[in-house]
């Protein structure tokens, strides 16, 4: 099935488009099989299956960043297609993706020093870069941040714990967000954000999560005591560590959306079971109840597909910055995330039992849509804000009822 | 330093902290694990919370739960997480070789 573009994508966008697909299927998915066939575990899958990706010039962050870092440039629409690519291929492929969200912040925000020391290498693929955000007592409370930074001459001293970190034991850098002024919390000026070599003295692993996905990629619970970090490595300025985790998370949040490739494998999976598997003397893809839940998979990934896109596009063009875009990036990765563990249960039923065999990989994207639905801030959370924002909006009073809008200037005007 | 009761509960803080890094205690379940009534652990909790060592979660004047803070776990040192890999949990973590 040729690449389903977008009508106003450009030539250049349309052949990179082309390209990745190419590479899925002639590269990395015959490795990648080949490897499964050999019952090679999924920590070495994914590991080799992005070593390819970058070998071959498809690192996500390596598509965004600018050329001059050793980039392709292609913009938020080829990252897109490219996520959305991978996630057709049914890959895991962590390291990948959780070092693009560990250098966004480098790649929105750094100087051309941070970015030439760390930027380049992420992007290459020679290093490997992870968000620290959460901890112990920080989840959906992310301004709560308690990892401590004090000054103390060129340097920061950070001490705290954090958690949930996807390659912290594995990753070169941590892009950590620190309690800078807790006095300045009311004002959302109190966390700074760092680039922190992991092997500076007194960062230690403390545990390694066993998670219930096969996503399993250095979990890791990390403490850092008395960590020494040089200003050089913070960015932007203390203080401006919420601005740069909201504005970083969007670019996740897209990311993550761009899950509903995954959404194309299942239901390729369930049109072929649909077509072949015969109960009641007929194909099971005649069967109204079949057909239902089929037309709730195509639905919901057609309209994420447009959706996605279209918030790229709005980045590429700029009509979109990353201090207006949360409500939208928030949209895309609620509805995105909630719909493919909606749409993994409608194909696990229509396939049945044989759904719930490992080899149809029907319940591996249902586990990933569980917990994307989790990470990146919670659907619930990005909800209430997305909710709350509504309210915050000026009142079009064209759409409202007398009743409603209540008396108008003129009636005023003649009191 | 301390008291002996505060040492104790600062202790019984790090350790439920090493069962579940998420979780406040509540302030009974700490006195009746430290073989002491609810009022006695209320002093107690008050100054592992003045000291920073312990963030508090309070109704009124009554400490309901106690958590230990990152300064509470550095005067312990060393902590092991349970049902992970302590303290060598990256030496022992084989997925480094895959890098």
């Amino acid at each position: 099935m040729p690449f389903d573009y977008m009508p106003w994508w450009d030539k250049e966008t349309k052949e990179f488009a082309d390209e990745v697909e190419n590479f899925c299927d002639t590269e990395l998915v015959p490795r990648t099989t080949k490897l499964l066939e050999q019952n090679k575990d999924p920590m070495e899958i994914q590991w080799s299956a992005s070593k390819l990706c970058v070998e071959k010039g498809f690192h996500p962050l390596m598509v965004l960043a600018e050329k001059e870092y050793g980039g392709r440039d292609k913009g938020y629409a080829g990252y897109t297609i490219l996520n959305e690519e991978i996630g057709r291929s049914n890959l895991n492929v962590n390291p990948l993706l959780t070092s693009v969200f560990g250098a966004g912040p480098i790649h929105l925000f750094g100087t051309n020093v941070q970015k030439k020391k760390f930027l380049e290498p992420i992007v290459k693929g020679e290093k490997w870069a992870s968000i620290t955000v959460t901890e112990p007592d920080v989840g959906n409370d992310a301004a709560g941040i308690q990892l401590h930074a004090e000054e103390d001459g060129d340097e920061w001293v950070l001490n705290g714990w954090k958690r949930y970190i996807t390659l912290g034991a594995l990753s070169d850098y941590h892009m950590l967000y620190a309690n800078s002024d807790p006095e300045m919390k009311r004002i959302h000026r109190h966390l700074t954000a760092f680039i922190v070599p992991t092997d500076t003295p007194g960062i230690s692993i403390e545990k390694i999560n066993d998670l219930i996905g096969d996503v399993e990629m250095a979990n890791s619970v990390i403490r850092y005591r008395d960590v020494r970090v040089p200003k050089e490595n913070m960015i932007l300025d203390p203080g401006d560590g919420w601005t740069v985790m909201t504005s970083a998370l969007n670019i996740e949040r897209l990311g993550i959306a761009s899950v509903v490739g995954s959404s194309k494998n299942l239901i390729e999976t369930a049109r072929a079971y649909g077509r072949r598997r015969v109960q009641f003397g007929s194909p099971i893809s005649r069967y109204n109840g079949v057909q239902l839940r089929m037309a709730n998979i195509s639905m919901k990934m057609h309209l994420i597909r447009v959706y996605i896109y279209y918030l790229a596009h709005l980045l590429d063009t700029g009509e979109a910055d990353m201090f207006t875009f949360a409500l939208k990036s928030s949209t895309a990765k609620i509805f995105g995330t909630q719909s493919l563990t909606e749409m993994a249960l409608d194909a696990l039923f229509i396939v049945g039992g044989d759904g719930y065999l490992q080899e149809t990989g029907i319940g591996s994207v249902l586990k990933n849509g569980a917990l994307m639905e989790i990470a990146g801030g919670s659907n619930d959370i990005l909800k209430l804000f997305i909710g709350r924002q509504e309210f915050k909006q000026d009142v079009d009073e064209r759409m409202l009822t007398p009743s409603v809008r209540g008396p108008t200037k003129e009636e005023a005007d003649k009191l | 330093m301390y008291e002996e009761l505060e040492l104790r509960a600062l202790k019984l803080l790090a350790k439920s902290f090493e069962h579940n890094q998420a979780l406040h205690m509540e302030a009974p379940q700490m006195a009746k694990l430290l073989g002491v009534k609810n009022k006695d652990i209320q002093p107690v909790l008050r100054v592992l919370g003045d000291a920073n060592l312990a963030n508090l979660y309070e109704e009124g004047d009554n400490i309901k739960l106690a958590k230990i803070s990152w300064q509470g776990l550095n005067e312990i040192g060393d902590v092991n997480l349970k049902y992970g890999m302590g303290k060598d949990a990256y030496k022992n973590y084989n997925a480094e070789g895959y890098r």
